[in-house]
């Protein structure tokens, strides 16, 4: 047999990628450990695992942004070391990244011209980069306008900006990191047809995701990474769910959490006719109305950008409510300061932890007193109540440290002590962190926004349990979340947002599809309250 | 008219070295970096270009010896700021400081130790372009002056065709909006920011040539007199446009001109205070303009590369 002479002599030439033994350190942590990933002409990929699983790691090094410590790489059967981005460029490997790569202050057309460069050169040429741009978004149906400035496009049109641009290298080879998250079912479809479109003319598409319902969907064949190992590479035809999940998490993973019935008490939070308008005066929040009783959870459905951001910050008080009335627990707060709404009993999550949910410079224990930090038991008179006065300013650090204590254990937080600084913590802990502080302080009626955004499986688990358990104690939970499954999972009503107003509100065990047109936007007749 | 002949040949001898300064700087902030040290290099170039022309009397090797100055500073500037990326706050004020004592120390070692005096050398030599300079009004004013003026002229054309119309120019405006990105496009942020920083400090001390050669024929301490700042603010307040550097520039011309017309007709008014209305204009117009401008997303900040 000659299957030890072809792995000596270099790569089998199906294969258009073939990476051999990748290991990849970063200090303190091995973030690729003698991984192998092959990939055929012509087919599309899934690479799956955890987040820290090492998929955007190997990509990265795929796409020349990182060197490997060890392993070889061969391209088309060619030995290749790739050593920047360009350099994967001329190889064939394009790649569209989480975060977004075009730059915002300049127009899309004048992006592509920064890689694409124009007959004309040293010139420019506007008509020229907007007909290529025209002309790849006939070829593979995605709409963009070429004359917008990128910082005016959605999240949704700045995604497709990114996935043309990296196909207007007629690349080779397509890596998609993470791309369904900004959009709406519907796109997420479309996307699927031109992924498909893509691969039937021999450009082969790897596919980063963590989400397991997408991956067994689009793809050919599966590689599972879990902590920097390669723990599964299978056809997608002869792979499961349960067997992907538990390659990835290593445990069986619940995928239908145990909803018990819970006694519904009085509305918590009651919406009427909530309106909030931006800077143009436009509305991106129209006359929402909904009421949430105690014990249940309600999930807001919607693309990101239809407004749901603003509809929580509103309820808090950090943006203006220009009509309706927002009643927490029998009490008007609308457009009160949001500390007295906090007094009142409300709470958030927010989408961004990092910017709006803590203070990164500070440590883990200032943190979780952050709502809290001016009252009993962690502010206290201090040296004044030998003379009888009563008042809140002094820090009691031992009260502060039981608190602390107990957050760490309840809830699992990963850090070697309370005085560990947040910007040291991971995504996941510091959804710990946010989970904590909310619902330790007894917030009733709580906002979670996008909770399990970015998590892995076993983090995203974990969450969904601890608000199953806040619901359970009779808290009422607005829900915000793109992920259609984790909405279904917990909610007790889906609405869907669209463009600022609630299109419907749904049984969770609506059909997908029948949620997805109200996320993009067809107004369904039939509307139940 | 003889005296809006007056006012707009003392503005635009005014505003040439601005103009020259701010276009230098305008490229160079677009680019990413914050170049302090104009004033600086244009009173270095001032002085050098005084010094060569007086020593070699030729006014050419004093115009080039001012831009040769602008270089060799641009280059130590691109070295501390661009590849080491260090504080371009500390670097520019520093060489501001070391501008100011090399050039006065020089000076009164070179000039008046040595001749008693402050002697002059020949301006530049006003070339009157046919039929054009005799337009009334704008024909004196516009088509009679030197050649390095006629230069600039020129420059703003050339520079805008570069800056928004090729390539080139359109990596300079994106590296200083998003440099991470531009360097995942393989863009060579480092030469392109370089470059701009070049471009500002060779123009400075051309600049700062002018000055000397243009307008007064001598030097003297500190001669710049704020000029080099004068021209960030024109940056900002044009809201980093070409077109803005050239109205704004001018505008500080007519107002420095006319407080000189003012200081001959109505001496009642304490010249010093006329002597202040460039300056005071200057800081109103930076709060007005500051309030509606956009500057560059990565204006200021460092870009360095990690692998």
């Amino acid at each position: 047999m000659n299957m030890s002479k072809q792995s000596r002599n270099g790569s089998n030439r199906s294969l258009i990628v073939d990476m051999k033994g990748i290991v990849k350190h970063f200090p303190g942590v091995t973030a690729l450990d003698h991984a192998d990933f092959r990939v055929e002409r012509g087919e599309i990929h899934a690479l799956l695992g955890e987040n820290g699983a090492g998929k955007t790691t190997m990509m990265r090094i795929l796409n020349g942004i990182y060197m490997p410590d060890q392993g070889e790489i061969y391209i088309s059967g060619q030995k290749s070391s790739i050593t920047s981005p360009r350099e994967a460029s001329k190889l064939g490997i394009s790649m569209v990244y989480q975060h977004f790569t075009l730059i915002p202050a300049l127009t899309v057309w004048e992006n592509m011209a920064l890689t694409i460069p124009s007959p004309k050169e040293p010139f420019l040429d506007m008509k020229y980069s907007t007909r290529l741009l025209l002309e790849l978004e006939e070829k593979y149906g995605l709409e963009i306008d070429p004359t917008a400035k990128v910082s005016d496009l959605s999240a949704g049109e700045k995604q497709r900006a990114e996935i043309i641009r990296a196909l207007s290298q007629g690349p080779k080879i397509l890596i998609l990191d993470e791309p369904t998250s900004v959009l709406t079912p519907i796109e997420v479809e479309r996307l699927f047809e031109v992924l498909h479109q893509i691969a039937r003319q021999g450009t082969s598409v790897i596919f980063i995701s963590h989400k397991l319902g997408e991956v067994l969907e689009i793809s050919d064949r599966i590689t599972v990474l879990k902590k920097g190992k390669v723990t599964g590479n299978f056809l997608t035809k002869d792979a499961t769910r349960e067997e992907l999940a538990t390659l990835m998490v290593g445990r069986t993973v619940l995928f239908r959490i145990n909803r018990p019935d819970v006694k519904i008490g009085d509305p918590l939070l009651n919406v009427e006719n909530l309106t909030v308008k931006n800077e143009e005066g436009a509305s991106i929040v129209n006359k929402v109305s909904f009421s949430i009783h105690g014990g249940e959870i309600l999930g807001i459905a919607g693309v990101s950008g239809n407004g749901q951001r603003e509809l929580a910050e509103a309820l808090l008080g950090l943006r203006e409510a220009k009509a309706g009335r927002v009643i927490i627990c029998k009490k008007d707060v609308t457009n009160l300061p949001t500390k007295k709404i906090i007094n009142a009993g409300a709470g958030m999550i927010p989408e961004d932890i990092q910017e709006m949910g803590i203070v990164r410079d500070w440590t883990l224990r200032d943190n979780l007193i952050l709502e809290l930090h001016s009252s009993c038991p962690f502010a206290d008179a201090g040296p004044l109540r030998w003379l009888s006065i009563d008042i809140q300013v002094f820090r009691n650090e031992k009260e502060i440290d039981k608190f602390c204590d107990d957050a760490i254990e309840k809830f699992n937080i990963v850090a070697p002590n309370g005085y560990t600084l947040a910007s040291n913590l991971s995504g996941g802990n510091l959804q710990r962190l946010m989970l904590a502080r909310e619902i330790m302080r007894g917030t009733t009626v709580l906002i979670a926004c996008q909770p399990t955004r970015g998590l892995d499986v076993g983090a995203a688990e974990y969450v969904r349990t601890c608000l199953l358990k806040h619901k359970e104690r009779g808290n009422a939970i607005l829900l915000i979340s793109e992920d259609l499954d984790e909405l279904k999972m917990l909610s007790d009503r889906i609405a869907v947002m669209y463009e600022g107003e609630i299109l419907g509100i749904l049984p969770p065990d609506t059909k997908v599809d029948k949620i997805g047109l109200l996320m993009g936007g067809t107004r369904d007749n039939s509307r139940e309250t | 008219m003889d005296l809006a002949i007056g006012l707009l040949q003392g503005a635009l001898m005014y505003t040439i070295p601005l103009w020259l300064a701010a276009m230098g700087e305008l490229v160079q902030q677009r680019a990413g970096t914050w170049g302090l040290g104009i004033e600086g290099t244009m009173l270095m170039g001032a002085f050098v270009s005084y010094f060569i022309t007086l020593k070699t009397e030729a006014i050419l090797l004093g115009i080039l010896s001012g831009l040769l100055v602008g270089i060799i500073t641009g280059l130590f500037m691109a070295l501390f700021i661009v590849i080491l990326g260090r504080s371009q706050v500390v670097t520019g004020i520093g060489l501001n400081i070391l501008a100011a004592g090399l050039t006065s120390f020089l000076f009164v070692e070179l000039i008046t130790k040595v001749y008693n005096r402050v002697p002059y050398v020949e301006l530049m030599h006003v070339v009157k372009v046919p039929l054009l300079s005799r337009v009334p009004v704008l024909g004196p004013v516009f088509f009679e002056n030197c050649s390095v003026t006629y230069g600039v002229f020129l420059l703003f054309p050339v520079l805008g065709i570069i800056l928004y119309k090729t390539s080139f120019g359109l990596k300079n405006r994106a590296v200083g909006e998003s440099a991470e990105k531009c360097n995942a496009l393989g863009i060579n942020v480092i030469k392109t920011r370089t470059l701009s920083v070049l471009f500002a400090y060779t123009l400075a001390g051309l600049s700062g040539a002018t000055l000397v050669l243009g307008s007064t024929g001598s030097f003297t301490h500190g001669m710049t007199a704020g000029r080099g700042f004068l021209a960030i603010a024109i940056v900002i307040v044009s809201n980093w446009t070409l077109l803005g550097v050239a109205i704004i520039g001018f505008l500080f011309g007519i107002t420095q001109s006319g407080q000189q017309i003012l200081q001959i007709f109505t001496p009642q008014i304490p010249w010093q205070l006329l002597l202040a209305i460039p300056y005071i204009f200057g800081i109103s117009a930076l709060i007005v303009g500051a309030l509606r401008a956009r500057q560059p997303s990565e204006l200021g900040i460092p870009f360095l590369r990690q692998r």
